[in-house]
């Protein structure tokens, strides 16, 4: 299980999050569900010890899912009822005091953003606009800095569609027509560019530069061309190299949970995971 | 191509063979058979800008829709209307022409019938231009 620490960045910033989770928690369980286009979104469950609030965030897939399969039987479905379906958690810890949030990486269950817009917006007559800032790994960006040596590079670009942007920029119909045609109808453009596979063979590339110059073109942020920029690359021969996210340096950390009988990771297992994250890195929460 | 000169210049070009033929002297051809020749060829590229002008509408492929959610569509048509409007001068331009002695045109007549038919060809051209390059874009996708 991947964690992941978020600052919470609030508008206005005197709103209160610790108060916004203990009104949600407070109503009944049918009150506290929040529609997110097909699906539901709600805080499940909600603990407060030690300074810090536990919280257990539920998305129900209302619209397509899984199937129960076993390796002698045939692939069955689930027996669901039509106001169910089905569940995906997502753990997180709110520190109130330094105002930082840790959180559980589910693919299919509710992202930071979906959980940061649940209690922002929960109350309708007050929304507010919370964002959970990812914090970023200054161990990773020293790191990028140090490696000499790269094996890899792996680059993934979203070509560009004709836009108003180009209209903006005194681009003529021709050559927004000419745009059009000589773009590609892929999605996604990906580039490998590795090295020979002996030892001692490198790719003459300066990262800290490409990082620089990733960053400058919007990279990581929204809305940015360059989807992927990773780099395998070591500081020197005799240690082995590692791959470097230069998109993204966000801090990360890896959990190994065991999953219950039914197959899920135990709630109590998920919030102890985060705890032990959110303490090794209670040192970088300024 | 810049937009602006993209824009400018079918108006650009005639407006500087208008009055190069002013100050050249130009000796516009007397009877009536330039202002015959000059309504036809109004009147077969307003035709043809018309039916352009639907084929805008409801052509339907990837890149004529790329063009659609974005504002060089509303451009397209603009550079189509102004095409339009120019052979549409001409033709009239050249209905006028007989109510006036064919034989003796002024002098400024045939200047005005120059301005307008160097618009009306270039602009025709960059309309035309820009289809042309749809239909490409077309065959590849």
């Amino acid at each position: 299980m991947r964690i992941f620490l978020y600052k919470v960045v609030s508008e206005p910033n005197t709103f209160d999050l610790a108060e916004r989770l203990r009104h949600i928690y407070s109503l009944a369980v049918d009150a506290r569900n929040r529609d997110r286009n097909l699906d539901h979104v709600r805080l499940e469950e909600l603990r407060e010890e030690r300074g810090l609030m536990f919280a257990d965030f539920l998305k129900i897939r209302m619209h397509h899912g899984p199937a129960k399969a076993g390796l002698d039987t045939p692939v069955e479905g689930f027996d669901l009822d039509s106001d169910e379906g089905f569940g995906e958690e997502t753990a997180l810890i709110f520190d109130p005091s330094s105002g930082h949030v840790v959180v559980q990486y589910n693919h299919h269950g509710s992202w930071p953003t979906a959980i940061a817009e649940y209690i922002g917006l929960f109350v309708h007559s007050n929304p507010v606009t919370i964002d959970f800032a990812p914090k970023l790994d200054a161990a990773v960006h020293a790191k990028i800095k140090r490696a000499k040596i790269v094996k890899k590079l792996t680059l993934a670009i979203a070509p560009k569609a004709l836009s108003d942007e180009d209209y903006d920029e005194q681009a003529s119909l021709g050559g927004g027509i000419r745009e059009i045609a000589r773009r590609s109808d892929a999605e996604r453009l990906e580039i490998v560019i590795s090295a020979r596979r002996s030892r001692s063979s490198s790719l003459n590339i300066d990262l800290s530069f490409l990082n620089q110059w990733i960053h400058r073109l919007g990279g990581g942020s929204e809305g940015s061309p360059i989807l992927t920029a990773r780099a395998t690359a070591t500081d020197d021969e005799r240690t082995p190299s590692e791959v470097l996210d230069l998109l993204e340096h966000r801090l990360t950390s890896e959990a190994e949970l065991t999953p219950g009988l039914d197959k899920r990771y135990p709630r109590l297992d998920r919030w102890n995971a985060l705890e032990r994250a959110f303490n090794s890195w209670r040192h970088l929460m300024t | 191509m810049n937009r602006n000169v993209e824009r400018s210049y079918p108006y650009a070009a005639a407006v500087t063979a208008a009055v190069g033929c002013y100050y050249g002297g130009l000796n516009f051809p007397k009877g009536q058979d330039v202002l015959s020749a000059s309504i036809t060829i109004g009147a077969i590229f307003t035709g043809f800008l018309a039916t352009s002008k639907s084929l805008a509408i409801s052509i339907d492929t990837p890149a004529m829709n790329e063009l659609r959610k974005t504002r060089f569509f509303d451009l397209m048509v603009q550079y189509l209307r102004e095409a339009i409007y120019a052979s549409l001068l001409l033709g009239a331009f050249g209905i006028a022409g007989f109510f006036h002695d064919p034989q003796s045109p002024p002098r400024w007549y045939g200047v005005v019938w120059v301005l307008l038919i160097v618009s009306t060809f270039l602009t025709f051209i960059r309309v035309t231009n820009a289809f042309l390059e749809l239909i490409q874009s077309r065959k590849k996708g």
